[in-house]
Order: structure tokens, then C-alpha cells, then sequence
């Protein structure tokens, strides 16, 4: 009796702690579960992501159609994926226990060195691709007698690799690759405006944000002095903006660049902060930004009201990224006409350029591919008198975009 | 649709769980069976037409054997048909392709590939249906009266894609009486936990390694690399298939089915056969009990044995993939395990245990190379830089790289391969049964709930994380 007794005492207790052991994993497991599912079915959709730089896919409408075809699947799976509930949460956890369990370095193609990010480059390229657009682009410039350069930036992994600065573990063809870069261009007689002369001897902190793969407004203002020291041979009387003439303006609050958004903030050690240059003065342009939609500053201030922690600073230039833009100065000091053919790492300098050049035109070559142009007919049409590319060394995925310019 | 989704873990499974521990009893196996239905049209609506049509067909099979079954004639017959209706269907989409390409290679026609498309799992469910019909000839299981019933053994969205290879014995009771306790549904998580870390944290990281090295032309592979992306090969299919069955099987536990385990640490075993009892282990039974078995297993003689061997591990690799790759994969396991019928097994058994457990493992990465090579010529490079007959570098900077970022997670995956982390949980955890020390009883449970839980948070995590996810095993 006093041993069956006992026995029910111990069946009692473990059906206790068995029940308060169940109920936390219940709760826990079928809580998420549950609240995923309320968050998804219920909840107001989120339009966009900072934090990844894009618009977020919806809930789709199902039709007979797309249910046949499978493409309401597809976008219902895409919708619970973008949509999920704490979505960057969970993307940070992924990340942390990425670093601090499993000791990786790199997250997405990022590492993190001494507070500055990188995304180096294993992947080597003889740049043909662009080798083959130069060829072809050179000779119808020479038949319009428009002179051309280049001016060529070195991107953060080769800043990083000329400082010793990646672990030997680190693959980085991106040196090699400029070097290829630059033969294809004197392959085919196109002046290269080296930028390493006047960025290589400079702190990474005097050239580069830590968190984004851009130049800071202070490197590209360096860079604009060597490239006009060069067009200047070709448009004596330009002006030329000094340092003095230009003051710089910080903005409140930190800035977290496309580097830290890829590999996200548990691999972050420190914000930048966001600096751009004006002159004392003003900038004395307008921008027309695709044809028709006019009376744009070339500084868009717009971008630092309603901020968030991952706004995009850098749209400060240009106000964004478009396939054309024309810079006009409000008063034109000459009739030059310059233009330039870039991608967002131009966007500050197109800002410096617009204060020596009565016009200046801006293609986006990554907006090729979405519209019809001939940069030739483009050139002429508009009374070019020199063309001026402007990048990085980084750009070996642009060679059949170019193509699509002839 | 995938387990490790958030359209599956936030969407269809709360849903499933709802409706089915809401609904009264005589609704319960619709429930199941429409959604598993659902499940199995959400990737490929049409495919829908092609399981019902199996599950149709082996439905009245099971009625003509179990009409025919004292007629020798008649029951031959039939047998015969159901083994053509099925695997005809199976060889209609999975190997029509492979059949062309040979046929106009090997006599120079220049046959239309059919380029007919492959279902989801029709490997595991047509698996799955004849082995109904075998049982209830056998009178192993009993006659299915119920299609419904039927069609949800076949179907039941646990198991439907991956396995494992459910045999209806297992289950034929259950289908139609089952009990459903907090117990099991509790224990159902921790399974399912268990096998969504498996998939996320463990075998993807491995996969990301492996994919990147065979993208690579093999010439372009230093010999540690090859050997840094086959034993990442090696430890993602085990914990992407490994992790996929303890999802199944935790997730038919919630639902009150007992499906019988499919793996129990390969990759510790000293022997070839024993490595083959430890992988895949329904299919291993499944071909052991309606092949081999029924060829005559080793009862009649060595040749006869070896036949029948070889029969079964031709069929295991055709089974796997409609390519010659699969094929030499599981001939070369035939061949090992006749070896070892014959003499290797005596000595393996002498050897140390260390040894034999190496000489395993070896045997099994090796054949790995054959399963994830696209071809035999990528396949006999990628060895060749394996064994540093190419004449290339022994070790370079992109070996260094992977060493130095997967380290870790390899090192963990190894460690996670065997039962080290089952016995460690279980001595952290031993106190939870000390019910005379409540308190250190009630800290143990804590920290399985914990544990569990913590696990379920970084799966999610990773499940947010990628975008491409797919499973290995999800086409065969």
C-alpha cells in the first residue's frame, strides 16, 4: 500500500514536470507557428525593405491561370518569404550565429576588416567583353571626332590589396582585373585617367565609407581635380572647383552602406558617417532627369527627410540613379558640352563636373538593356564635345551592357 | 512545397494542425488526405492527376489479389500486371529520356527526347503503393476497402516526397485507428526541430561548399579542395536526407502515425553492408524484402546470391536517377558488399575498429563522387585531383578559403554525423527523470525545452536567410 502510494506520488511528479515541459514547447513551437500564420493572413504588408534596397513581393491575386500554371504558388511563396513576420530579426540571427558559432568571415561575399567592409573579387577577367565595345566605340568616335577618356577609380578590394590589408586566405583577382581593364583601354587608344595617381597614397578613410562599396564625396572630389586636370588640356578656360571653394556638411545619425546591408549588422562594427560637399556657394545647376522631368538640384535633399536606419544616403547624388540625366548651369559659364558615361559611382562627381561644363549628359549604362541608345547618335545629336567615362575598376559584368550602346 | 519554407511552416502546417485537431474523428483522415492532395499540387497541379491515377490503379489490385489470391493463375497474372502498371508508369516518367538518349546513341537513331516532365516523389509513392499490394498478397496488411483510406497511405504529405518509404504494414493500422497524445505530438516537434536544424544549419552550409567546388571544372581543383567539397557532399546529402526523414517522421508523430526510422548514423559504421543498414533504411528493406528476398536471397547458393546482389544494387541505382552515374553508384556497392560477402567482411571484422570504420568511410565518400558527378569524365577527373594524379596544386588559397570559412561548420557537421551530440544531450539531460530531485528533474526539462526551441529559432532564421532551397532527394 505505502509502496503503491509512492509509486503515484513519482507518476505525479513527472506528469507535472512533463506537463510544464510540454506546455513551453507547445506554446513555444505552435506560438510562432500561429503568430507567422495571423501576421501573413492578417497583417498590413510591408511595401519595401531598407534594409535589402527593395520592393517587397505582395500577396497575389489567384486566377484559374496562374493557379494552372503554378505562378500563384510562386508568388505566395515569394509574398511568405518577404513578408514573414520580424523578417530582418530573423535575417540578423541568421547572421549572428553565422559569425559567432560558426566563425565565418564573410557573409554574402562581404568581409569585414578593421571596421571597413570589402566584397572582393575571386572571379578573374580578361575583360574582353568590354574590349570588344571599346574597339567598336573608339572608331565611331573617331568618325565624329568627339574625343573620348576614361577615368578609371580603383575600387576598395584593390585599395586592399595594394595596402596588404585581406588575410592570405582571401581571394581577390580584382588588381589583375584592373590591370586587364586598363590594357583593353590602351588596346584600343582610349586615354585612361588613372585615379590611383591621386587616391593610392590616401587613407581608406579619406576614400571610402567603411559600410558601402562607394567612393566618400571627399575621394570623388579628389578624383574630379585629376580628371579636369586632364580635360582641361582639351577645355582650357573650364573652371575648376577648388577646395576651398567647397565646405562639407555631415549628416546626423549613422549610415549604413550597401556592404552593410549585405552582410548585415552582426558583422558591422561601426557606422559611417554621411558627409557630402557643397560649394559655399550652392551648385549653380539643374538636372533633368530622364528627358522631361526637370528643375532637380544635383544635391537631392530630399533623401535625408523621413530617414530611416538603412535610408540610403548616397542617393543624395543625383537624387538616385537614372538612365539619362542633362546638368545645365542656371547661368552657363561656357557651351561645353561633356558627357559622361557612368554608373552610380559617378553620381558625386556629375555634381563637381556640372560646375566646369555648361551641359553636362549623363547615361547609365546598367539602363541599356530597358531602352534604345546609340551613344554615337547621341553624341552627335547633341553636339557632344568630349565623352568621359567614369567608374571603378569593378565592372567586368558591364561589357555586354556597353555592347548594347553601339 | 518544402518543409524548411515559410509557406509551409507559417502557412500550410498551422492551417493542417488546426483543422485536424478541430475536426471530429470520421473527419480527421479527409482532412489529411485533402491536404496532402494540396500539398502535393502546390508545386506541380497536374501531377495531382498522375498520383491519383496510381493510388486508383493499386486500389483495385489490391481487390483483384485479394479476389485471385487462391487462384495461381489468375494471382500470377495480376501480380504481373501491378508490377508492369507501376513500374511502367515509373519507367514512362522518370526513365523515357535516359532510354531515348541511349537507344539513339548506342544504334545512331535519332529518336524525339519524349522530354516528358518528372513528379515530385513518384519514385516514393509508386514505391509505396505496390508495397500495399504486396502486402495484402502476402497477407501482411489487410485489404483496403476504404479508397479514401487508401489514398491517404499514399499520399500522406510527411512522407509523400522524400520518403521515408513507408511500408503499408507499418501504418495500415494506424490509418484507420490511431490515438493522438500530447506526448507524441511534443516529441513530433522535437523530431521535426531536429531534422529543420539538420536541413538548415548543417546540410546547406555543406551544400553551399560542395556546390561551389563541382561548379568548378575538376582540372581547376587542388587536392584538398576535391577533398574539402566531397566530404561536404558527403555530410549535406546525409544531413539533407537524414534531416528530411526526421521531419517526416516528427510530423506524422503530431498527427498520431509511427513511421519506422530511416537512418541511424551511417557514417559510424565499419562495414559496407553495415553502412547500407544504417542509410536509407527503408529503402534498404523495401528492396531487401520485394527483390532480393523474393529472387531467393542467400539461400540458394554463393552465384545465386551474387545474382540477386547485384540485381538489387542495379536497381538501387536506377532507383536513385535515370543516369549511368546512379547506376555505377549502386554497382559499385554491389560490388563492395559481394566482396565483403565473399572475404572483406572477415577481414574488416579482424581489422581495428578505427580501421574498418576509415576503410568504410573512404568507400562511401569515394562513391559519393559518382553520385554527385554530372558524368563518368567529371566523375574519373574528379578523382584523379582526389588522389593527385592530375598534376596540379596538393593545396591553394581557394582550399584555404573554405578551410578557414566552413571549418567550423564541417568540423561541426562531422562531430553532429555521429551519436556524440545524442549522448551528450542525454547526460546534460539525465536528471529529467530524477523525479525524487524535482527541482534538478524540472531543470533538465527546462533545458531540453530550451534546446529545442533555440534550435527552432536558428532554423527559422536560416529558413528566412536563403532564398534557394531546394532538397536533394526531392527528385527521385
Amino acid at each position: 500500500m505505502i509502496q503503491q502510494t509512492k509509486s503515484e506520488q513519482v507518476r505525479s511528479k513527472e506528469r507535472r514536470i512533463s506537463w510544464v515541459v510540454n506546455s513551453i514547447m507547445l506554446i513555444g513551437f505552435l506560438g510562432t507557428l500561429f503568430y507567422g500564420l495571423a501576421v501573413y493572413a492578417f497583417g498590413t504588408e510591408q511595401a519595401r525593405s531598407d534594409s535589402e534596397g527593395r520592393m517587397l513581393a505582395q500577396r497575389p491575386e489567384p486566377t484559374v491561370e496562374t493557379i494552372m500554371d503554378g505562378s500563384y504558388m510562386e508568388g505566395v511563396e515569394a509574398s511568405a518569404n518577404d513578408q514573414v513576420f520580424e523578417r530582418y530579426l530573423w535575417i540578423e540571427t541568421q547572421a549572428w550565429v553565422q559569425r559567432n558559432v560558426l566563425q565565418q568571415q564573410m557573409n554574402n561575399g562581404v568581409i569585414s576588416i578593421d571596421e571597413f567592409l570589402y566584397s572582393p573579387d575571386p572571379v578573374a577577367s580578361d575583360y574582353s567583353s568590354l574590349g570588344v565595345f571599346f574597339k567598336k566605340f573608339k572608331q565611331e568616335m573617331d568618325e565624329a571626332e568627339i574625343p573620348s577618356y576614361f577615368a578609371s577609380a580603383p575600387s576598395k578590394p584593390v585599395y586592399a590589396t595594394r595596402q596588404g590589408i585581406f588575410p592570405a586566405y582571401i581571394e581577390s583577382a580584382d588588381a589583375q582585373n584592373r590591370g586587364q581593364l586598363h590594357e583593353r583601354l590602351k588596346d584600343n587608344e582610349i586615354p585612361l585617367i588613372d585615379l590611383e595617381e591621386t587616391l593610392g597614397d590616401k587613407t581608406a578613410k579619406e576614400i571610402y565609407f567603411k559600410t558601402d562599396h562607394h567612393w566618400r564625396p571627399e575621394g570623388a572630389f579628389l578624383a574630379y581635380g585629376q580628371i579636369m586636370d586632364r580635360l582641361r588640356e582639351q577645355f582650357p578656360d573650364a573652371p575648376v572647383l577648388t577646395a576651398e571653394q567647397m565646405e562639407t556638411k555631415t549628416v546626423d545619425g549613422p549610415f549604413y552602406g550597401s556592404h552593410a546591408r549585405e552582410i548585415s549588422m552582426p558583422y558591422v562594427e561601426s557606422a559611417d558617417t554621411f558627409t557630402y560637399l557643397e560649394p559655399k556657394d550652392g551648385f549653380t545647376t539643374t538636372v533633368c532627369r530622364n528627358g522631361d522631368d526637370c528643375g532637380h538640384p544635383v544635391l537631392d535633399k530630399d533623401v535625408l527627410k523621413n530617414a530611416s536606419k538603412f535610408t540610403n544616403y548616397y542617393n543624395i547624388f543625383m537624387g538616385d540613379n537614372y538612365a539619362q540625366a542633362k546638368i545645365t548651369q542656371k547661368n552657363p559659364k561656357n557651351d561645353y558640352h561633356l558627357l559622361v558615361l557612368k554608373d552610380s559611382y559617378a553620381n558625386p562627381v556629375l555634381g563637381y563636373l556640372g560646375e566646369s561644363f555648361g551641359t553636362v549628359s549623363a547615361l547609365d549604362v546598367r539602363y541599356f538593356d530597358d531602352y534604345d541608345v546609340s551613344i554615337a547618335d547621341y553624341a552627335k545629336e547633341n553636339d557632344v564635345d568630349a565623352v568621359l567615362f567614369v567608374h571603378n575598376d569593378r565592372i567586368r559584368g558591364l561589357g555586354s551592357m556597353y555592347q548594347r550602346g553601339l | 512545397m518544402l518543409f524548411s519554407s515559410t509557406v509551409f511552416l507559417f502557412y500550410f502546417l498551422p492551417v493542417v494542425l488546426l483543422l485536424y485537431f478541430v475536426s471530429p474523428r470520421w473527419l480527421k483522415n479527409t482532412i489529411l488526405l485533402v491536404s496532402s492532395l494540396f500539398f502535393y499540387a502546390w508545386g506541380e497541379p497536374r501531377f495531382v492527376l498522375i498520383m491519383l491515377a496510381s493510388i486508383v490503379m493499386n486500389y483495385a489490385f489490391g481487390f483483384m489479389v485479394d479476389k485471385y489470391r487462391d487462384d495461381a493463375k489468375k494471382i500470377k497474372w495480376t501480380m504481373v500486371l501491378m508490377l508492369l502498371g507501376n513500374l511502367g508508369m515509373l519507367g514512362v516518367f522518370k526513365y523515357a529520356s535516359f532510354f531515348v538518349e541511349n537507344v539513339n546513341s548506342v544504334f545512331g537513331f535519332s529518336l524525339n527526347d519524349p522530354e516528358i516532365p518528372l513528379p515530385l516523389g513518384i519514385s516514393f509513392f509508386t514505391f509505396q503503393a505496390m508495397s500495399y499490394v504486396i502486402d495484402v498478397y502476402r497477407n501482411d496488411g489487410r485489404l483496403q476497402k476504404n479508397l479514401f483510406d487508401l489514398a491517404l497511405y499514399v499520399s500522406f504529405f510527411p512522407q509523400l516526397i522524400a520518403g521515408p518509404i513507408v511500408r503499408y504494414q507499418t501504418v495500415a493500422d494506424e490509418i484507420v485507428d490511431r490515438r493522438e497524445t500530447v506526448d507524441d505530438f511534443v516529441s513530433g516537434i522535437q523530431r521535426f526541430v531536429i531534422g529543420l536544424g539538420k536541413k538548415m544549419i548543417l546540410a546547406n552550409s555543406c551544400g553551399y561548399v560542395a556546390d561551389q567546388v563541382f561548379s568548378q571544372s575538376a582540372g581547376d581543383l587542388s587536392t584538398t579542395l576535391a577533398w574539402i567539397g566531397i566530404i561536404a557532399y558527403s555530410l549535406q546529402i546525409y544531413f539533407d536526407f537524414s534531416g528530411y526523414s526526421d521531419m517526416a517522421i516528427g510530423l506524422g508523430r503530431m498527427f498520431g502515425f509511427h513511421f519506422l526510422e530511416n537512418f541511424n548514423y551511417p557514417y559510424i559504421s565499419k562495414s559496407v553492408s553495415e553502412f547500407w543498414r544504417r542509410w536509407h533504411i527503408s529503402l534498404g528493406s523495401w528492396f531487401r524484402d520485394y527483390v532480393y528476398i523474393p529472387l531467393g536471397g542467400n539461400r540458394q547458393g554463393p552465384w545465386k546470391t551474387y545474382r540477386n546482389l547485384t540485381v538489387v544494387w542495379l536497381l538501387t541505382g536506377v532507383w536513385h536517377g535515370a543516369s549511368w552515374t546512379f547506376i555505377a553508384w549502386g554497382l559499385y556497392y554491389g560490388i563492395f558488399i559481394m566482396l565483403e560477402r565473399a572475404f572483406l567482411g572477415k577481414w574488416l571484422a579482424a581489422w581495428p575498429a578505427w580501421l574498418a570504420h576509415a576503410f568504410t568511410l573512404f568507400i562511401v565518400v569515394i562513391g559519393w563522387v559518382f553520385f554527385r558527378a554530372d558524368n563518368f569524365t567529371y566523375a574519373t577527373e574528379y578523382l584523379q585531383v582526389m588522389f593527385g594524379l592530375h598534376g596540379g596544386e596538393v593545396f591553394d588559397q581557394t582550399a584555404y578559403f573554405y578551410l578557414v570559412q566552413y571549418g567550423a561548420v564541417l568540423v561541426l557537421a562531422m562531430i553532429a554525423a555521429t551519436p556524440i551530440p545524442k549522448l551528450l544531450v542525454a547526460h546534460f539531460l539525465r536528471h529529467e527523470v530524477s523525479v525524487d530531485r524535482p527541482v534538478l528533474a524540472m531543470s533538465a526539462g527546462l533545458m531540453r525545452a530550451v534546446y529545442i526551441l533555440l534550435i527552432f529559432a536558428v532554423s527559422i532564421s536560416y529558413v528566412v536567410s536563403s532564398t534557394f532551397n531546394p532538397f536533394i532527394y526531392f527528385r527521385f
